[in-house]
């Protein structure tokens, strides 16, 4: 290899990022004028996480939050005296999330993204939505009846989420040599489990749930009754560095939860079988008094 | 503006090792089911280009033709995913199962089958097409001085094809580089997953994307170097080796 | 496998919507990457030394990295870039289908140019000699004499890359897209019989590419014909 040319390519390499890599010049509301200018709010899904959100047969995005998300945008039309935005819907999943958010793919991420301190650093988020815990879903065959049972057994995790960090805790407080297996989605997560590729699948039991009941095994599934994660904040992603944008989702959110339509679609997604899942204490509190700060649980 | 200082800071997801380290052990990841991969496709696709070229049309023949077609006309992804997803379910469960459960590090291992496989028919391609561009006449009057069919091939064919075919194949070694990174998609860790991982956990996209680019094309620039050397090394005087192919 | 059957008949219509989708991005991306790589080809062969090492650079950076890597790095990276190449406020939203266009145009833009420049060398010297012999322009040198030669012996090689590319459009599955594999995989994971879809795409894949390819066969066999 020529010298030269290698280093010419080396160097074309490193100019292409170099022209984009300079701070974006300080906008007040870079978001709202994004969508202003191109009459478009771009809602980030994740496909196979129902009922939180998922393709219906017809081909529509729906589930729990992408209806709050979806509010949020008929209270934007208003607040921003453009009753003609349109919505787009892109698929996101937690490997890719952020970088997408980041960079204006996706206004609104409705999915269930965890609030948390060190990803406040580079994205916001609006009031939580719902508080969800992780579980292990394991085979009642498998003998697994404690996490202390996990000792050298293989466990599913969704990549780059919040539960990913957890397992990795876990292992290392109590020493049990963990073989985690990274899952692009929830619908892989769970197949593995149910293929027997893996001993457990780590996630949030609302979504376990869903696939559980659709398995034909569903009888020989189960969770792990003596351990649950640190309930998460789940809230909407939003690109940083516009708070007026923020605000508006949160005021949406607010007039969702006072007006009673944030229980209603709390009722129809989550009090359905086979979740019957009533409202828990953390989200009660949060409609009664709604709050973004992710050190509240 | 750039800022590389993460890659020597601690991995969030890690016991200790730093983000660099844990591009390290993302790369080589890659660098071993790389050689396993290509081990494979020379095991199988040096006999597999032979059998094509096997002067009587018979029962091997057309299976070699058959086993480059399929396994050339597939997508090298959905392979993966039939070796990784479809084959233990359609296996005897007992048979299954220890795919999915005994098999140690079940991800490596179907990555390496799943890419040998696919990599043996381009190998096989190369192979019968340095065959086929040899003077018949080599053959020929192997045979007439007494040489037997298998040892035509394995003394006298072979070790010329053998060399010839150096230029197209360093090109499918340095594919089967760069093809290792759709294990990530059954979560083999290698280079492209621990970037991905890296930028999620860092969000320096920027950076931990430009090093890992790096990295790749400082691998296949090796790869490439080391078989040219060979090449060069091996090399036999008149035996034009830019003229083998079509 | 009755209710197999049953699936796939409630499944026709999104799986062949796939089908549509990863063929179109494969037919576009072939001719928008053919038509970037014209370019990319005569800078290589161009005396202009800063232009041919700009073109090599180029082939040699795509052809060096995975694919994959590419389709992430387009897929995060290029509206941060397109936001400063055309100025803009903020980061132009470009979305993983045309992120997916994009890509493989200008992916396989470097493996068509390398095509393309290999196909107008191998037409002979002579060739150029006896057309500027007879005073023939530079551009109708290229137009009557060495491209209808230089496409003749590309052609075979330009599909056959073709049909790669469309076997590297299942890529995009990484995307979350609804492309063919990406619509396998999702009603495979909702019906609990992602064996079997995964099976039935890769006989389409097989049967589509193998046609392809046996329909290349012949057109060089035809083209190596006509060269007597």
């Amino acid at each position: 290899m020529r010298p030269i040319s290698a280093l010419l390519v080396i160097g074309s390499a490193l100019v292409a990022p170099a022209l984009s890599a300079s701070p974006v010049a300080a906008q007040s509301t870079p978001t709202i004028d994004k969508i202003l200018e191109r009459g478009q709010v771009t809602i980030g899904h994740r496909p196979s996480s129902p009922p939180f959100g998922y393709v219906n047969d017809k081909g529509e995005v729906v589930g729990y939050t992408v209806e709050i998300c979806r509010y949020v945008v008929e209270q934007l039309k208003t607040a921003l005296n453009r009753p003609d935005l349109r919505t787009a819907y892109v698929p996101a999943d937690p490997s890719n999330r952020i970088p997408l958010v980041q960079n204006g793919t996706i206004d609104l991420e409705c999915a269930t993204t965890g609030n948390t301190v060190e990803r406040q650093k580079i994205v916001a988020f609006s009031y939580s939505t719902i508080f969800p815990d992780a579980r292990f879903a394991v085979r009642r065959s498998s003998g697994i009846a404690s996490v202390k049972d996990l000792k050298g057994r293989s466990v599913a995790v969704l990549q780059g989420t919040v539960q990913q960090r957890q397992l990795t805790e876990l292992d290392r407080e109590l020493k049990l040599g963990i073989k985690p297996v990274l899952a692009k989605d929830t619908a892989e997560n769970f197949l593995l489990l149910e293929t027997g590729r893996v001993d457990a699948a780590l996630n949030d039991p609302i979504l376990l749930s869903t696939y559980i009941a659709k398995s034909r095994d569903a009888a020989d599934l189960t969770f792990v009754p003596d351990w649950s994660g640190q309930p998460e904040n789940d809230a909407i992603m939003m690109a940083k560095g516009d708070d007026r944008f923020r605000s508006l989702v949160n005021a949406a959110i607010k007039k969702m939860m006072d007006s009673g339509e944030f229980t209603k679609n709390y009722e129809k997604w989550l009090m359905a079988p086979p979740y019957n899942l009533p409202m828990n204490e953390a989200l009660k509190k949060q409609m009664a008094n709604p709050t973004d700060d992710p050190t509240t649980l | 503006m750039f800022d590389f200082s993460f890659l020597t800071a601690p991995a969030s997801l890690s016991f200790g090792e730093s983000n660099l380290e844990l591009i390290l052990s993302g790369w080589k990841a890659s660098v071993l089911a790389f050689l396993a991969a290509m081990a494979l496709a020379l095991l199988l696709g040096i006999p597999v280009g032979v059998f094509r070229t096997v002067p009587r049309p018979g029962l091997l023949r057309r299976a070699a033709g058959c086993f480059v077609e399929l396994f050339r006309n597939v997508p090298m992804l959905v392979q993966l995913f039939l070796w990784f997803f479809v084959l233990p379910e359609l296996l005897p469960r007992s048979a299954g199962n220890w795919l999915k459960r005994d098999l140690p590090d079940p991800e490596f291992w179907t990555l390496a089958a799943a890419l040998g496989f696919f990599m043996s028919a381009r190998v096989a391609e190369i192979v019968r097409a340095g065959l086929q561009s040899l003077p018949r006449g080599q053959r020929e009057a192997s045979l007439a001085i007494g040489f037997r069919e298998v040892h035509v091939y394995v003394l006298i064919l072979l070790p010329q094809v053998l060399r010839i075919v150096f230029p197209p194949l360093t090109t499918e070694f340095a594919n089967c580089f760069k093809a290792t990174a759709i294990g990530l998609t059954i979560g083999y860790i290698e280079l492209t997953q621990r970037t991905r991982e890296i930028s999620e956990q860092t969000f320096r996209t920027f950076e931990i994307f430009l090093v890992a680019t790096l990295v790749y094309m400082l691998s296949i620039f090796t790869i490439t170097m080391l078989l040219q050397a060979a090449e060069r090394a091996l090399r036999l005087p008149g035996l034009a080796p830019r003229t083998a192919g079509h | 496998m009755a209710s197999s059957w049953q699936v796939l008949l409630a499944a026709l219509p999104q799986l062949a919507e796939g089908l549509v989708f990863s063929v179109t991005l494969a037919a576009v991306s072939a001719i928008a990457g053919m038509l970037v790589g014209i370019p990319i080809a005569l800078a290589r062969i161009s005396g202009a030394r800063a232009l041919s090492a700009v073109a090599w650079a180029y082939v040699t950076l795509f052809r060096c990295v995975p694919l994959l890597l590419v389709i992430f790095w387009f897929y995060l990276l290029m509206p941060l870039l397109a936001q400063r190449v055309i100025g803009a406020r903020f980061p132009v939203p470009i979305g993983p289908v045309y992120s997916a266009f994009f890509t493989f145009m200008i992916f396989e833009a470097a493996y068509y140019s390398e095509i393309i420049r290999a196909g107008i060398q191998s037409v002979a010297r002579g060739q150029y000699e006896a057309g500027r012999a007879l005073c023939l322009s530079s551009v109708d040198l290229y137009r009557y004499v060495v491209l209808p030669q230089a496409i003749r012996r590309m052609l075979p090689i330009l599909l056959t890359q073709t049909v790669i590319l469309f076997q590297d459009t299942s890529l995009v599955y990484v995307l979350t897209l609804p492309d063919f594999v990406g619509v396998a995989a999702r009603l495979g994971q909702r019906e609990g019989q992602l064996p079997f879809f995964y099976i039935l795409i890769a006989v389409v894949f097989f049967a589509i590419s193998f046609a392809l390819s046996r329909a290349v066969r012949q057109l060089e066999l035809r083209g190596a014909a006509a060269a007597y």
